[in-house]
């Protein structure tokens, strides 16, 4: 897994228009990996790779807006900056609301195409690392044990230890004993932090239990 | 009482009587014969009566000889018309026999008035006194003429003539006529050639009377014509009510009846459509009122037709414009047939019109829409066209933009990427023979269609492209003129692409003249002949004009004057035109706009490929 290198990935039906891009970004500095089909960079392309995929809108086969889902349910979900021979507005919609990072003509100007390569890479580099720390918090709240789960919510709820004993029907000492467990468990020296933690990880005060992580930014 | 006198009076009073009538009948209507030769039989009797009463009052053999050879002039007169009725009214009998009888006839007046003292007599002796009737009459004495055989031989033929007439007449379905006529006609004249007889024979008690008996035919003839009368009445009412039924029909049927006499030009038109044009009852119609009740567009044409129909037409039909009284304009067709005297001259034409409006309009609204549908194809499969072309075009551009795009960067780098920049030229190469074939493909789509070339008649081409282009024309408000010469040879070429080829320069002059003043809107399409060989057709607008340094180059693909323009049409043309072994150059209008010619050869002088 090479997080440091993004790399672009170009999708495109047609060769000659693929190796140009291909030719241009490289030349531009970018690391490039192209596919003359989305099925084929679907199955080719390596499972964590960082960067964002360049897609022709109109292919033979799978066309860019199923790739764009494909990806976005992927463990990967890349930014993808779609290229069309022909503007369509439909699609084009389509494509920009599903978050899309971009949408230009095969002709547009190269400032624009780099600059939209630009953006989704950095925006990949955030999303990774976004991705990346609620992996880290998650894990460390699944290492907490039930009773400590239950004690989190309520300390997040703002009970006092004796409330949170009379709830659970447990004494206050041993509530004490849990919330410096989980406080060390999760690497936070006071409430204030704990709270703003648990909100990164996607835990609200209440007793629901921890959610798998969010899907991508919308 | 003295009968003889009170009977022939009354006899000589109801054939003159019934003479008048049946002359009256002929004055009014001259061609009815039957009458007039019914009239002179009867006065002729009328006459026979008065020379019998004289007769029979006669005081010496000499005036009685004197009278009897005058009778025969009322008896021939009388007995010719007779048979000419017959033949008239039955229309049978055979002629030889009727033209014997009336030499046979005109024999025996020549020899009574040649042999003395008639043709009855040899001589007569005395006058025989006898008392009938209640009066005292004469009856001859004297010597029979053997001449007066062939009196006898002419009422044999005139028998003969009756008899072969009213059978022919049966047999032809007039069987009331021909038994009436036949029956009453033999009875009388033999009553006649009995009494005559008689009196010929001398001394024999009996009144001289050929009159009696031939009122019996009078009164036979009488009846028949009377019953023609009144036959004649029942026709009319028959008319009246099949008349009303007409009218009725026309009502239902929308239609409206007309007649026009061509010789003293006076027309006659049903109520409806008096009532239409808004006259009143009273005003004559001639052609040129009805024309002043069409629209004025209308007039020249509709006369035109009806001067063709009357040249040399049998039908007449023509579609109009009609005016109401009320200012409306309703489509009417009328269609009639012309009726000619016998030396061929029109005499009348007589015929119905109908009120079409509403299949007039739904043919308009059909013509726009078809119009309208082309219009609509046209534009669509060039947006279709457009839309492909743009597509396939932008793959190759677009990976020649990229790949300049980078050998520009490869070559900056230090050192330069030479052999990339070389793989980049190469694809380069690949991408613009592509670009070139997507362009060729498009030509290709032109030509794909098999040409067919055949001559065509230049003014019916713009005329077509015209009629096409017609709604887009009007919703721009500009005028198209057409100034093609009737005369100009056919060219030789394909319909479609040659149609096409002026669409395209007639929509590209609409395009030019948009947003252009009012009097400015102006398509001109003028042809003329160059030499034996080509003809050159020009198309003009006064648009803005083509910017010099295009000029040149305007008819490349991808060139184009237009913000929105694929620069295909021209090229397009200049295509055309190439197939067609002709040129096509554009030039500017010193007064303003474009010009844009094109020459082809002409039909016969082409050589084929």
């Amino acid at each position: 897994m090479n997080r440091s290198a993004p790399t672009v990935f170009i999708v495109d039906d047609d060769t000659s228009f693929l190796s140009g891009v291909a030719r241009l970004l490289r030349a531009s500095g970018f690391a490039v990996k192209a596919f003359a089909s989305a099925a084929e960079f679907l199955s080719h392309r390596p499972p964590a790779a960082a960067g964002c995929v360049i897609a022709d809108l109109n292919m033979p086969g799978m066309d860019g807006l199923a790739l764009q889902s494909a990806l976005a349910q992927s463990d990967n979900p890349l930014p993808i900056v779609f290229l069309t021979g022909q503007g369509d507005i439909p699609a084009s919609v389509q494509a920009m609301r599903n978050g899309a990072e971009d949408f230009l003509t095969k002709l547009a100007p190269k400032g624009e195409l780099l600059a939209a390569v630009e953006r989704a890479v950095q925006r990949d580099g955030r999303d990774r690392a976004e991705r990346a720390r609620r992996r880290e918090l998650q894990s460390r709240f699944e290492q907490l044990t039930p009773r400590e789960q239950e004690v989190l919510s309520h300390v997040l709820r703002g009970q006092l230890n004796k409330q949170i004993a009379a709830d659970l029907g447990i004494d206050e000492r041993s509530v004490k004993r849990h919330r410096t467990s989980l406080m060390q468990k999760l690497e936070v020296h006071s409430v204030a932090l704990l709270a703003q933690l648990a909100m990164e990880a996607g835990i609200a005060g209440d007793r629901r239990p921890i959610s798998p992580p969010a899907s991508p930014r919308p | 009482m003295s009968w003889i006198t009170a009977i022939w009076s009354a006899t000589a009073g109801v054939c003159l009587t019934l003479a008048g009538v049946h002359f009256l009948v002929w004055v009014k209507s001259r061609a009815s014969w039957a009458n007039l030769l019914f009239s002179i039989a009867a006065g002729s009797a009328a006459a026979c009566a008065g020379f019998e009463l004289a007769l029979m009052h006669a005081q010496t053999p000499a005036q009685f000889g004197e009278l009897l050879r005058w009778l025969h002039v009322p008896v021939a007169v009388m007995a010719v018309s007779v048979l000419w009725f017959v033949r008239q009214y039955l229309q049978a009998g055979r002629l030889w026999l009727a033209w014997l009888y009336c030499v046979l006839r005109a024999v025996t007046l020549i020899l009574t008035f040649s042999l003395n003292p008639n043709l009855n007599f040899r001589e007569i002796t005395g006058l025989h006194s006898i008392s009938a009737w209640g009066e005292t009459i004469v009856s001859p004495i004297g010597v029979k003429n053997p001449w007066t055989n062939i009196t006898h031989a002419s009422v044999v033929v005139l028998l003969v003539f009756v008899v072969d007439a009213a059978t022919t007449a049966w047999r032809q379905g007039l069987r009331q006529r021909a038994f009436v006529v036949g029956v009453t006609f033999v009875m009388g004249i033999i009553v006649a050639v009995s009494f005559s007889e008689l009196m010929n024979r001398g001394g024999a008690p009996v009144p001289v009377t050929i009159s009696l008996p031939f009122l019996i035919i009078i009164l036979g003839m009488a009846y028949e014509l009377s019953m023609d009368v009144l036959n004649a009445n029942r026709l009319t009412r028959e008319l009246r009510e099949s008349q009303e039924r007409m009218i009725l029909a026309t009502k239902a049927a929308n239609l409206g009846l007309w007649e026009w006499d061509v010789i003293r030009d006076e027309i006659w038109v049903s109520d409806a459509i008096r009532s239409r044009i808004g006259l009143g009852e009273a005003k004559r119609l001639d052609l040129d009122r009805i024309l002043q009740s069409l629209h004025p567009d209308d007039r020249a044409k509709t006369l035109q037709t009806v001067r063709r129909a009357l040249e040399d037409g049998n039908e007449f039909e023509a579609e109009y414009r009609s005016i109401s009284v009320s200012g409306e304009s309703r489509w009417f067709v009328a269609r009639g047939q012309v009726e000619r005297g016998s030396d061929g001259k029109p005499l009348r034409i007589r015929g119905v019109s109908v009120d079409i409006t509403e299949r007039k309009q739904g043919e308009i609204e059909l013509q726009k829409l078809q119009s309208e549908l082309a219009h609509i194809q046209r534009v669509s499969a060039t947006g279709q066209l457009a839309t492909t072309l743009a597509h396939e075009l932008n793959q190759p551009l677009g990976a020649i933009l990229r790949n300049a795009e980078a050998a520009e960067l490869f070559l900056k780098q230090n050192p330069p990427d030479v052999e990339e920049v070389q793989a980049i030229l190469a694809d380069i190469k690949r991408d613009d023979q592509r670009a070139g074939a997507v362009i060729d493909r498009v030509r290709m789509l032109l030509k794909r269609r098999v040409v067919e070339f055949e001559p065509l008649v230049l003014k019916q081409l713009v005329d077509q492209v015209a009629t096409l282009l017609h709604a887009e024309i009007q919703m721009h408000h500009v005028t198209l003129e057409i100034d093609v010469p009737a005369a100009i040879p056919a060219v030789r070429g394909d319909r479609v692409q040659l149609q096409q080829l002026l669409l395209n320069l007639l929509l590209n002059g609409l395009d030019a003249l948009a947003g252009q003043s009012p009097e400015r809107l102006q398509l001109r399409v003028r042809a003329r002949r160059l030499d034996d060989h080509f003809v050159e057709v020009a198309v003009m607008d006064r648009g803005t004009g083509i910017p010099t340094e295009q000029l040149a180059r305007i008819f490349d693909p991808f060139v184009t004057t237009k913000a929105n323009g694929l620069g295909m049409g021209l090229s397009i043309c200049q295509t055309i035109i190439a197939i067609h072994e002709g040129s096509i150059w554009a030039e500017n209008n010193p007064d303003g706009g474009a010009i844009f010619r094109f020459k082809l050869p002409t039909a016969d002088e082409r050589v084929t490929k």
